[in-house]
């Protein structure tokens, strides 16, 4: 596939496997249905994303702004690589994440304009898109803290027994944080259905992973866990689902967790504040022409999957969305100000917040479960050995 | 139809940002997302992107020039269209012009006093009450060329409701009085200024001027210095020494509450502070009664001989002139309606009796008061304020007492009358009307209540209506408490009787409530054994 | 009433509640095989298994965040940390995520988990193992905090804990654990946000919790040869404050003295001196006083050790300080 000729910064190879044995591929082909899903995800990100650039330049959106312009391939490949129903988390460049997941772009717009009608009722913002309805579980400020989170979530699987997995995205300067190390020895002990999802688009904020890294492939360090770590295209779609399927059926089957470091680049700065003058023109330029989306554009139209008109007419209606979106977020209220006083502690009875339930009126069909207090554990970390009586 | 690119803010700070490079040429094809400029911000450099897709038909920012956050910078639009919503593309003006020459400067103003020394500070005339808008100086309590120091009194001022002193915030000199005493000065204009010694004052000019013009050497109102009895007069001005004392929070209320003088008690805790127990020993001493004030003489006014004098202009004081305003405006503006009963003090007046033989002094005010306060609380609709758009209903019972002054009057509050008893009341309404007389009583003292009692019964009028005092919805004219001769059960007997005329603002209450009202208070003061329920 | 021991109390509050919902699980540094390094999970793995009783490894970051992962999805963790020193390292999760996930997520997420361990002065332990933290977590909106003083409220309190649907944050005094005291039969719980009255007086309240609760109640009876009839106020909850048994005490004995370990710059009962005096002001015959930890970090040595901790003679001397006595 469209995997070869790609210039790669760390000189491994593509799909390289590190640590535990790798089962043996499945070659996953999507079909066309899913082709064209991926397409208008991917397109649809991208779009929101310049648009929600074009908004923060008129000051409706406030405070940081990341931007996922570039990596789309990442959370749409392995999106359409998992079941709906498995659990997801990501940093705060996610907005593409929640997209990508299928959360409403006027909601999640809305949450970056700060109103109420965003899925955190505008107590979030761009850092906090969180929508539980797509068991997307946001949405985090700080450079790591949500690898342990994805690791408990884990544990939650396979405590209740149940065969989701859960799938964590976290930037390559994350994995130089104890988070990173402490989540991945105890996911790796346990074998915790985790797939930790490097994306490595080589710079932390302005700093240049090989700046700071003594190991800067980051998918090698899954060996020092006894792990299994593999390095995937970041800027194909294809490449990504495929190498996804893999990692995820893996973990489902209950082998473990998996790192997987997708090779990727941002084609904006860090945040909408940042000018990027720690990259060469010429690199950025050189990246922009492996850009994802014309890249599957280019092969369905290759391949005949679909013709030209048919991927306009798409775009078309992704323009058209995404206008409708700014216009929903720029409608709605700033949220009461009794909010203020909500959602600090979960007061006596009081019901879980569902958001297209509270802003659209809509009926929310599918809703992360509880697991009942009487659930049976049937789990042992370890085999049972009687405690020695304290002295 | 062209779309605008807009200067963007990109970072919070951002204010303009200057165009440092085109990177697109007017005819240029441009895709949306893709740079179409540099821009300089105060923070980096970036690029402007565009949103659109079309060709670049005209740049209104050249290379070189800046442009405000939101203004365009140029358009996108179809091939060789042409821009009708800007202004043309030829006219390439900055959106920000470099700044207009400086306005001459304005002709300086010569020195009051003093060369090109330190500027004097102004003391202003503060606001000391919500409704105060311009005070009277009664004294000066420094004059020019004193010393004085921060927190220091250093005038006194009649405000429409008290006198107060007014304190420099500034070490130095009182330079210069220039509201002298007698005169009104509005509300933050300045009144003296304080500075080191040779200080400039600013030109007198620029200063409001005092409102009226300096009465002749007019005393101060004879309230606001009270002379010592058979003292020998002290050499003018003398400040009123502001001793702070020293108390413990309880033992401040439970001398408030008791209608005691923390002035006249010795406190022994550290640095002499007194505490609860210094409170309560002196509660355990004898009160001394207030000396009577003597009468004015009504008589010995000797007949003029010659001709009938002219009527003299009198100058009206500020309290005065207030009162005038709000009056005015109160009736025409606050629809008054009235509803009179009468009501057998009888019951009541034996509470009064009662109390005299434990020695203690509770008037038949007092006892209305309480009995107002607790049929307010019975008949709760009553206890509002009408806001306009909106009304106040209040869950405290607080009743004010009309207090007769020399030139006016004033009504302070006896706060939660529902909830005090009797002595307290009657302790607290002494305490209120004496320090009102002095004109001494704090603003919060006065403002707010939920109702007023307004009783001319001493002066041995029969009835009579009172004016409502706003924010609250009624007052209750009290007449005096009369024998007359009553029908009861066919009998011809002998009652104190009194008429209560209650006023009621006819925007918020009916007259049914108001009506309502009255029965609950005529019941309370005819059975007052009721207040105790 | 059956004496137990504050650990034993502890010990029976996690298995009744193990045992009551399977949701709940422990986890923590020798919580298992080793039976607990104070001995408070005594005998759970034999009872519950290696699941629901988790030996983690030293990762208070990590396991700290797994907990609050797991909350998240619908587990109800106890997190045990082997001193609330080392919690310090796992302060990011228990600070920027457990206590916000309800905000960030606008009402969608809850986070029922109990972060717990020993704290304080546990004796000759030098600076970096004696500190009391209760007054940082306490700063945070989105958290709970209590600190019980004695077996029963201890194990009432970590019953609402467990059950409580946000996080909860408690402290266990190293020096309680061996604490004995009177825990009533059967079930029960103790509400979070209830002060409780352990001694009634008159002339002044003494305001605290945690171990200075049995310092306070000692200072009391020394007090009471003396005539001075003192109220003693156990806060055990931190945050929410009971506002209203400390102002209701305070209105009563016009003084107040607070008797906490915790350092005094603004430690706990500087929130508590700001309660009384806003709300109390016109109460009080005298400032309040504070007795508190001295502002230094705790010596190894047994006599520096000692006189930085409040004391008896202490809290008698702030007493007769309010009392304008000697």
């Amino acid at each position: 596939m469209a995997r070869r000729g790609i210039r790669n910064p760390f000189e491994v190879h593509l799909r390289e496997r590190y640590g535990a044995p790798a089962m043996p591929p499945t070659q996953a082909t999507p079909t066309k249905d899913q082709l064209l899903t991926m397409y208008r995800k991917m397109y649809l990100v991208r779009r929101f994303e310049e648009r929600a650039g074009q908004q923060y330049g008129l000051r409706k959106i406030a405070g940081f702004c990341h931007l996922y312009i570039g990596q789309e391939a990442v959370a749409v490949g392995a999106v359409e690589a998992a079941r709906p129903d498995d659990y997801m988390i990501a940093a705060y460049r996610e907005h593409g994440h929640a997209l990508a997941r299928g959360a409403d772009a006027g909601m999640v717009m809305a949450e970056l304009f700060g109103r109420d009608a965003g899925y955190c009722k505008g107590k979030g913002g761009s850092m906090h898109i969180i929508d539980l309805e797509h068991y997307f579980y946001g949405g985090y400020g700080i450079v790591g803290g949500q690898i342990p989170l994805a690791t408990g979530m884990g544990w939650k699987s396979k405590y209740c027994n149940e065969d989701r997995v859960t799938l964590c995205f976290f930037g390559e300067a994350a994995a130089n944080q104890g988070s990173f190390h402490e989540s991945l020895n105890m996911a790796s002990k346990w074998k915790l259905p985790v797939i930790y999802i490097c994306e490595n688009n080589r710079y932390g904020m302005g700093t240049a992973i090989d700046r700071v890294a003594a190991v800067p492939e980051i998918a090698r360090r899954a060996s020092a866990y006894a792990m299994r770590g593999e390095q995937m295209d970041g800027m194909d779609v294809l490449a990504v689902y495929e190498a996804m399927t893999d990692a995820i059926d893996y973990a489902r089957k209950g082998k473990g967790p998996v790192l997987m470091e997708a090779l990727t680049y941002r084609f904006r700065g860090h945040s909408m504040a940042d000018p990027a003058t720690y990259r060469q023109r010429a690199e950025v330029e050189e990246e922009m022409k492996r850009d994802p989306i014309l890249k599957l554009r280019e092969y369905l139209v290759k391949k005949k999957i679909a013709k030209e008109e048919d991927l306009t007419a798409i775009d078309e209606e992704v323009k058209k969305e995404v206008d409708e979106a700014v216009a929903f977020a720029d409608a709605s209220p700033e949220p009461a100000l009794e909010e203020i006083w909500r959602d600090i502690l979960v007061e006596e009875g009081e019901e879980d917040v569902k958001p297209r339930e509270r802003v659209l009126g809509k009926k929310v069909e599918s809703w992360p479960e509880t697991p009942p207090p009487d659930l049976k554990v049937t789990w042992e970390v370890e085999p049972r050995q009687p405690a020695k009586k304290a002295g | 139809m062209a779309k605008p690119i807009q200067m963007p803010a990109l970072s919070p700070t951002m204010k303009e940002g200057k165009i440092t490079r085109w990177r697109k040429q007017v005819g240029d094809r441009v895709s949306s997302g893709e740079a179409v400029a540099e821009v300089e911000t105060d923070k980096s450099n970036l690029e402007i992107e565009s949103y659109e897709d079309g060709y670049l038909i005209a740049i209104q920012t050249p290379e070189g020039a800046s442009a405000e956050v939101g203004a365009p910078i140029a358009w996108i639009g179809e091939k060789g269209e042409k821009v009708t919503t800007a202004p043309p593309a030829e006219k390439p003006a900055p959106a920000k012009p470099a700044a207009p020459p400086a306005p001459p400067a304005p002709p300086q103003a010569p020195p009051a006093s003093g060369g090109g020394g330190p500027e004097a500070t102004a003391v202003l005339m503060p606001a000391l009450s919500p409704t105060m808008v311009e005070g009277k100086i009664t004294a000066w309590l420094k004059q020019e060329g004193d010393k004085v120091s921060s927190g220091e009194a250093i005038a006194e001022v009649e405000t429409d409701k008290s006198n107060l002193q007014i304190e420099a915030y500034d070490e130095g000199v009182l330079l210069k009085i220039v509201v002298p005493a007698g005169s009104t000065a509005k509300v933050g204009a300045p009144i003296g200024y304080v500075g080191p010694k040779g200080a400039r004052i600013p030109a007198v000019g620029g200063a409001p001027a005092p409102s009226a013009a300096p009465a002749p050497a007019q005393p101060a109102p004879k309230e606001a210095v009270v002379p010592e009895p058979a003292a020998p007069v002290p050499p003018a001005p003398q400040p009123k020494p502001e001793g702070r004392i020293f108390a413990s929070p309880l033992a401040r209320r439970i001398a408030k509450e008791r209608g005691l003088d923390l002035g006249a008690i010795a406190g022994s805790g550290p640095s002499g502070r007194i505490i609860r127990r210094d409170v309560e020993a002196a509660l355990k001493a004898p009160v001394a009664a207030p000396a009577a004030k003597a009468l004015a003489p009504a008589f010995g006014v000797p007949l003029r001989a010659g001709p009938r004098p002219e009527p003299r202009r009198v100058e009206l004081s500020t309290m005065r002139r207030v009162i005038a305003q709000r009056m005015a405006e109160v009736k025409p503006g606050v629809p008054h309606f009235y509803l009179t009963v009468e009501i057998e003090m009888d019951e009541a007046l034996k509470i009064r009796d009662e109390a005299k033989q434990v020695e203690s002094k509770i008037s038949v005010n007092d006892i209305i008061v309480k009995a107002m306060a607790i049929a307010l609380r019975r008949v709760p609709q009553m206890n509002v304020w009408f806001q306009g758009d909106h009304v106040l209903q209040h869950d405290t019972v607080d009743v004010g007492i009309a207090v007769a002054l020399e030139d006016g009057l004033i009504t302070p509050i006896i706060r939660d009358a529902d909830q005090k008893g009797l002595a307290q009341i009657s302790a607290e309404s002494r305490e209120l009307a004496e320090r009102a007389r002095s004109r001494h009583l704090r603003p919060e003292e006065y403002q707010g209540g939920s109702i007023t009692i307004s009783n001319l019964g001493m002066y041995g009028i029969d009835e009579f209506g009172a004016i409502i005092n706003p924010p609250q919805a009624a007052i209750l004219a009290v007449g005096q408490a009369a024998e007359k001769v009553v029908v009861r059960n066919g009998q011809m007997v002998i009652r104190r009787m009194m008429t209560a005329t209650l006023s009621v603002d006819h925007r918020v209450i009916d007259g049914a409530l108001g009506a309502q009202y009255l029965k609950e208070l005529k019941a309370l003061l005819e059975h007052p054994l009721r207040l105790l329920f | 009433m059956p004496e137990l021991m504050y650990r034993e109390a502890l010990n029976q509050a996690l298995a009744e509640e193990m045992e009551r919902d399977h949701r709940v699980f422990l986890m923590g540094e020798e919580v298992g095989r080793y039976n607990g390094a104070f001995k408070v999970s005594q005998g759970l793995l034999d009872r519950f298994g290696s699941a629901r009783v988790v030996d983690a490894p030293i990762s208070e970051l990590g396991f700290a965040g797994l907990g609050t992962g797991a909350a998240m999805v619908g587990l109800r963790p106890v997190i045990e940390m082997m001193t609330w020193n080392f919690a310090i390292l796992a302060m990011d999760q228990i600070v920027n995520n457990a206590a916000k996930l309800r905000h960030m997520s606008g009402g969608q997420l809850r986070c029922p988990i109990v972060f717990r361990g020993p704290t304080g002065i546990g004796g000759r332990l030098s600076s970096q193992h004696s500190q009391s933290l209760e007054a940082q977590y306490a700063h945070f909106p989105g958290l709970k905090v209590i600190f019980p003083g004695t077996p029963k409220d201890a194990k009432g309190l970590l019953k609402s804990a467990i059950r409580d649907e946000n996080p909860v944050i408690m402290f266990e005094h190293e020096k309680l654990y061996s604490v004995k005291g009177e825990v009533p039969e059967g079930e029960y719980t103790i509400p979070i946000g209830e002060a409780d009255v352990k001694r009634e007086g008159k002339d002044v309240t003494l305001i605290t919790y945690g171990r200075q609760v049995h310092f306070s109640l000692a200072a009391a009876e020394e007090l009471a040869k003396n005539g001075i009839d003192a109220e003693v106020v156990d806060l055990r909850t931190i945050r929410p404050l009971d506002e209203e048994r400390i102002l209701e005490s305070v209105k009563k004995t016009n003084r107040a003295v607070i008797v906490e370990e915790d350092w005094a710059f603004c430690g706990v009962g500087a929130t508590v001196v700001d309660l009384i005096q806003s709300k109390a002001f016109d109460y009080l015959d005298a400032p309040v006083e504070r007795v508190t930890q001295l502002p230094v970090s705790i010596s190894y040595a047994a006599n520096l050790e000692a006189a930085a901790e409040p004391s008896v003679p202490r809290i008698a001397e702030a007493v007769n300080k309010v009392l304008y006595r000697g």
